[in-house]
């Protein structure tokens, strides 16, 4: 149906070239009926024979007669409705302009909306009274450090050239976190790396990775991976029975007595502190439920959450689904963030959801980008005036070592 | 001739046969295991005959080889924190791999204890952990000495002035054997029983589901009492605590308690005719 398109179809054109023609410089007088061109009226059936496949023209056009308003045979049909041209034009553009409208509030402006209005109302202060998430006396577990306050000399203050480097979801990917790190500049006396948890686990040299992050002195926060990992470590020295989660198991004996000591020192959440222009961070593999002090969050929750129920905060590992009134839990954190007054408003920097991707907002920064599977590995790069950037490298293996 | 020695041989081996002492298998009855009761409350006699473990008449709740009556709410408490208590404890020096299901869970959940409605304590035990307790501890007797408890039914009697002595009992379901989750009426494979107050602990075993595995679904498990579970959700354990005694808690703890009482159940303020104290961090009786 290409060439249809092509065709001219517009007697205007074609009226201006024939004025133009070298032979109407002799002015003779012909009525001006006679200017007008008449090849249009040849156009259906030129046309009909440059296509080859006259079936396939036939009910093309009679199932869409959309397709050619604007050629005369299709543009005269409106005029049997005895309605001006000029309207009978902004008839269909005001058609378009009321369809977009329609779509624009049923897809976009409508959920906006009401998904605003649940958030609005899972935060009233009158839905807490009901029973809310985080009630409980929060889950205690051996060998599990909840929550950790940053070194504040860490920091970059104002006026100082230091950064901190975010990396999310490492996995044991060792070479790209030393190509990223050299991506970056990173410079020990300068730059300070946290890494978002499921630092271990599927990659290639998750000892490796470790042992790095040592090294260099860096932060960490545990990250639901990490936590099999080191499980299973526990199961296996305390000769209760052989561990089914065998890869986990491999995992930890890889590590090494050293480096599980470092990886079980990673806290569930980290406190980085104020960070000049950006407020206070926070640290969780991923995620946090708005409204619940930290050292009340769940810790299982804050390894694995991705979305939140709205009636009750209840977070879940599912990825949101609306007709569940489920909703991703970075979105309900951030309309929460923006109803505290400006000096509470906290941000927390998150890894856990590969299959989301960078996710950056205001007060919530998503960094796994799924190295391991082949993706990339995101670095967050803040400087000391709350600047912030994203670096990444891509996965080394193509296609990704899982 | 040669023929009437055989059958003479064929008749003496008969008779020695039925003389010598079989081993058959058979019920610890209210007659074998009986301390103090006079009558026997067990449902014995209106259970199928196929059925194991009988339920007291009075109390599902309760075993009626050990007990006439159920026990008063305040004394129920403490005879159960007791029977978690002794549990854990025994099963940690035993070596069975044992970890708190269901509605012990959501006990844990809340404040680390048994919700003050519940009746029962639930658990679950590895495979290797029943095959353990069924070859090495079935019917053996678990003493403990306490300091002094509310939930003493006698007052008086064994135990001298420092405290009292409490037997418990392992019991394990001959047809722990039988996988099938279509043995209806043995779907709890052992039970912690205190001999005391009749309170059990039912043990159930969590079983890899072979057929499933077969069919490529890896990790997926069950419980007789057909409560399908997922190998991760479980392991590997935690190390916590419930009602003062270190616990072994399932990996996705949250996951687990969504998926069998809903997310409601997680954050809900009153229950059960009681309301939660977010001071106290206990729940309350509504009066």
């Amino acid at each position: 149906m290409a060439g249809h398109h092509e065709t001219p179809s517009d007697p205007e054109s074609s009226r201006y070239s024939d004025s133009n023609a070298p032979h109407h410089a002799h002015q003779t007088p012909r009525p001006l009926i006679d200017l007008i061109p008449t090849d249009w009226k040849n156009l259906g059936d030129h046309q009909h024979t440059d296509d080859s496949d006259d079936d396939q023209f036939f009910c093309a056009e009679k199932a869409s007669p959309w397709k050619d308003w604007q050629s005369p045979r299709m543009a005269r049909w409106p005029q049997k409705l005895l309605v001006p041209r000029r309207v009978q034009r902004h008839l269909i553009i005001y058609l378009v302009i009321l369809v977009t409208v329609w779509a624009t509030w049923k897809w976009y402006l409508r959920p906006a909306w009401q998904e605003r209005e649940a958030m609005e109302k899972a935060l009233r202060p009158k839905a807490v009274n009901k029973g809310m998430f985080g009630s409980n006396l929060r889950p205690d577990f051996t060998d599990m450090v909840m929550v950790k306050k940053m070194d504040s000399d860490l920091l970059p203050g104002a006026g100082e050239r230091r950064r901190l480097i975010f990396v999310g979801d490492v996995h044991g990917c060792k070479d790209e976190l030393v190509t990223l790190l050299a991506k970056v500049d990173f410079q020990r006396t300068r730059d300070h790396l946290i890494l978002t948890g499921d630092i271990v686990a599927k990659g290639p040299d998750s000892a490796g990775v470790v042992s790095l992050a040592r090294d260099l002195g860096a932060s960490c926060v545990r990250g639901n991976h990490d936590d099999r990992v080191l499980l299973s470590a526990a199961q296996a020295a305390s000769h209760s029975q052989p561990s089914i989660e065998q890869e986990k198991s491999a995992v930890a004996a890889a590590l090494g007595k050293h480096n599980l000591r470092w990886l079980r020192e990673c806290p569930v959440i980290l406190n980085v502190g104020d960070v000049p222009g950006m407020g206070e961070i926070l640290v969780a593999h991923a995620g946090l439920v708005p409204g619940v002090p930290l050292e009340r969050q769940d810790p299982f929750e804050t390894m694995n959450m991705r979305s939140i129920d709205l009636e009750t905060r209840v977070p879940s590992e599912e990825h949101p689904v609306k007709e569940k009134g489920t909703i991703g839990w970075e979105m309900l954190w951030n309309y929460y963030q923006k109803s505290q007054p400006s000096k509470k408003r906290q941000t927390v920097v998150y890894g856990h959801n590969s299959k989301r991707g960078l996710n950056i907002q205001e007060y919530s920064k998503g960094l796994d980008t799924g190295c391991v599977k082949g993706g990339k590995l995101t670095a967050l790069v803040v400087d000391s005036g709350g600047r912030q950037s994203y670096v990444s490298v891509a996965c080394k293996k193509r296609g990704g070592y899982k | 001739m040669l023929r009437l020695r055989f059958w003479l041989l064929l008749l003496t081996n008969a008779l020695i046969a039925q003389a010598l002492p079989t081993q058959e298998r058979r019920d610890a009855d209210f007659a074998s295991v009986r301390t103090e009761l006079a009558h026997d409350r067990s449902g014995k006699r209106r259970d199928p005959l196929d059925k194991y473990f009988h339920e007291s008449t009075f109390h599902p709740h309760y075993d009626g080889r050990f007990a006439a009556s159920k026990l008063p709410e305040e004394q129920r408490k403490p005879a159960l924190t007791a029977l978690v208590q002794t549990y854990f404890s025994t099963m940690s020096t035993i070596g069975a791999q044992t970890w708190i299901m269901h509605g012990s869970l959501l006990g844990w959940y809340w404040n680390r204890r048994i919700m003050p409605w519940d009746s029962d304590v639930d658990v679950q035990m590895s495979e290797d952990g029943m095959r353990e307790l069924a070859g090495y501890y079935n019917m053996t007797m678990h003493n403990f000495d306490f300091p002094s408890m509310e939930g003493d039914r006698r007052g008086k009697g064994r135990g001298d002035a420092k405290g009292k002595r409490r037997s418990y009992m392992i019991e394990v379901n001959p047809h722990y054997t039988n996988a099938s989750t279509a043995d209806l009426h043995n779907v709890i494979d052992a039970r912690w029983i205190d001999t005391e107050t009749g309170l059990f602990i039912d043990i159930t075993t969590l079983r890899r589901d072979r057929e499933a595995e077969a069919r490529g679904y890896k990790g997926h498990m069950y419980s007789k009492d057909k409560h399908l579970i997922l190998e991760d959700d479980i392991f590997p354990l935690r190390d916590s605590v419930f009602e003062g005694m270190p616990v072994k808690i399932p990996y996705a703890y949250a996951e687990l308690l969504e998926g069998e009482y809903g997310r409601k159940a997680l954050a809900r303020s009153s229950v059960e005719n009681h309301r939660w104290d977010r001071e106290r961090m206990e729940w309350v009786k509504i009066v």
